[in-house]
């Protein structure tokens, strides 16, 4: 019986300390998951900026010779990506998918043209050089026309700069959020602790002293926090990268350990200088306010 | 100022805040005395009390305790002044959220005990001077007022200080429980060192007659003995 309360009071210890624990950690994890966000915003538009399609429709009337021609000619020019054929044959098979119905048995003919399929390089993707391509392409004798969505990159473009600063926006503004919600929470577990921080004084403990295990412990909160929230991180990364295979390479592993570690450098810096604070307020106060 | 005095207040005045509490008090303490600190409640028994601990600071006049000079006690010091007092609390002052044992652990490391068998030793010693020998394993909120109060006093003894401190020591205690630690604190006297006690308990304090400090109407009377009309 009497080991109960005991067991008791460490039991809601402990469950506070994890309570804070999980709070630092959700809140590294939304600046982690913003920090990923931000380092690849860029990439992201890459990633748009290269599987836009601009179709180089070839004339009704050219020979296969001329298209292979052309074709080998835009794969040898500086922004070509890559480049399909696509036949009328497969633009038709393509479109009855799409549509889910036999048009050339309605229509009796094949009305589409075959066209190359060309991907540019990111550096090319900006409104202007585009143009340029398109009249380049457009004034050779097998090109028909050329067709892109107009719009899309300059939207692409000017989007990704502005989310870009909506985004380093919001960070700040979480990252102040996190700063006071983390501050707050420490601060109410030394608060409840104020009354065991004026019996330390009184018996003659140094400030030192006592403060040596708080920061220790709010430097392991701040450690194991990290800890949850880079897992989590890497939990939906890995989810991410089942869907979009193409935005993290190897390459990115020694920009992950950076932001990992940032990650975990501010879960201590917070929370130990959190603990600090908190307790060198208990320990300055005047006996008489303690209550 | 004498050899062998330990406690002197001089022309002291003492503040709560800016509220003057007590004015030209004048107290000398020596070696292997045991003096009483008595007066109605709120008449400044546990001002003077704190302002020997380095809880108030001792604004005007002058003030020695031990080697520390208390008109000019840096807050540094405090930790190190406190040290060298055995200070018990009225209401006890122990850490709750730890065991007998680990509250004068905590004392000990914190005043710059390293051996563990000699602090295991230490404890066990002061503990059995106050007849708690075999509850160290216990919180303190498992344990009853006068425990909590003898495990205050076996702390107070931990670092063998030449002066103690009881800030009604005995305010919560059972007439029975109130002379073994009267008895304890007489003991302590002997062996040449300071007890200054606030009390309110006449009955105990004409059985163990002493030197009596009366705090009255904002100044402090110092008598000889306890005298029959208490």
């Amino acid at each position: 019986m009497s080991t109960s309360p005991d067991k008791y009071a460490k039991k809601r210890a402990r469950s506070s300390a994890i309570s804070t624990v999980i709070g630092i950690a959700l809140v590294l994890f939304m600046l982690g998951i913003l920090s990923v966000l931000i380092l690849n915003a860029q990439k992201l538009s890459n990633y748009v900026k290269e599987n836009f399609v601009v179709q180089v429709f070839v004339d009704e009337d050219a020979k296969e010779a001329e298209i292979a021609k052309l074709q080998k000619e835009i794969d040898a020019e500086a922004f070509t990506r890559n480049t399909i054929f696509v036949s009328k044959k497969q633009a038709a098979e393509e479109l009855s998918d799409e549509l889910g119905e036999d048009f050339i048995a309605f229509l009796d003919y094949n009305p589409l043209q075959a066209s190359i399929d060309l991907k540019l390089h990111a550096d090319y993707a900006h409104p202007d050089s585009i143009e340029n391509i398109a009249g380049q392409l457009e004034s050779q004798t097998a090109v028909d026309e050329v067709v892109y969505p107009p719009n899309l990159i300059k939207n692409i473009n000017q989007n990704v700069n502005k989310i870009g600063l909506v985004l380093l926006g919001f960070s700040i503004l979480l990252l102040l959020i996190a700063i006071a919600l983390i501050n707050n929470t420490i601060r109410l577990t030394i608060y409840s602790k104020r009354f065991i921080i004026r019996s330390m004084q009184l018996v003659g403990a140094t400030s030192a002293f006592i403060q040596k295990p708080f920061i220790v412990n709010g430097i392991l909160q701040g450690l194991y926090a990290s800890f949850i929230a880079i897992s989590l991180i890497l939990a939906l990364l890995y989810g991410v990268r089942k869907e979009i295979p193409e935005i993290f390479g190897a390459g990115d592993l020694l920009m992950f350990v950076k932001l990992f570690g940032l990650v975990a450098l501010l879960g201590i810096i917070i929370s130990g200088i959190s603990t600090l604070f908190a307790v060198r307020r208990y320990l300055r106060i005047d006996t008489r306010k303690i209550y | 100022m004498p050899l062998d005095t330990i406690i002197e207040l001089k022309n002291a005045f003492i503040y709560q805040d800016d509220h003057l509490v007590l004015s030209n008090v004048n107290i000398q303490i020596n070696k292997g005395d045991f003096v009483y600190l008595i007066g109605k409640t709120g008449t400044g028994k546990s001002s003077i009390l704190k302002t020997l601990y380095g809880a108030l600071p001792l604004k005007d006049g002058e003030g020695m305790i031990g080697e520390f000079d208390l008109a000019n006690l840096k807050r540094k010091q405090i930790p190190y002044l406190r040290r060298s007092l055995g200070i018990v609390f009225q209401d006890f002052e122990l850490l709750s959220d730890r065991t007998v044992n680990d509250n004068l652990l905590f004392v000990l490391k914190a005043t710059g005990w390293k051996n563990k068998s000699e602090m295991e030793l230490r404890m066990q010693e002061v503990l059995d001077k106050v007849g708690m020998g075999n509850k160290g394993y216990k919180m303190p909120h498992e344990l009853s007022g006068g425990e909590q109060q003898r495990v205050s006093v076996a702390r107070a003894l931990l670092n063998d200080p030449s002066v103690i401190l009881a800030d009604e020591p005995t305010g919560n205690l059972d007439p029975y429980t109130t002379e073994e630690i009267l008895n304890l604190l007489f003991d302590i006297s002997k062996n040449g060192r300071a007890v200054l006690m606030a009390t309110h308990d006449y009955v105990h304090m004409k059985k163990f007659s002493s030197r009596i400090i009366r705090c009255i109407d904002n100044s402090v009377i110092s008598e000889k003995a306890v005298s029959e009309n208490v």
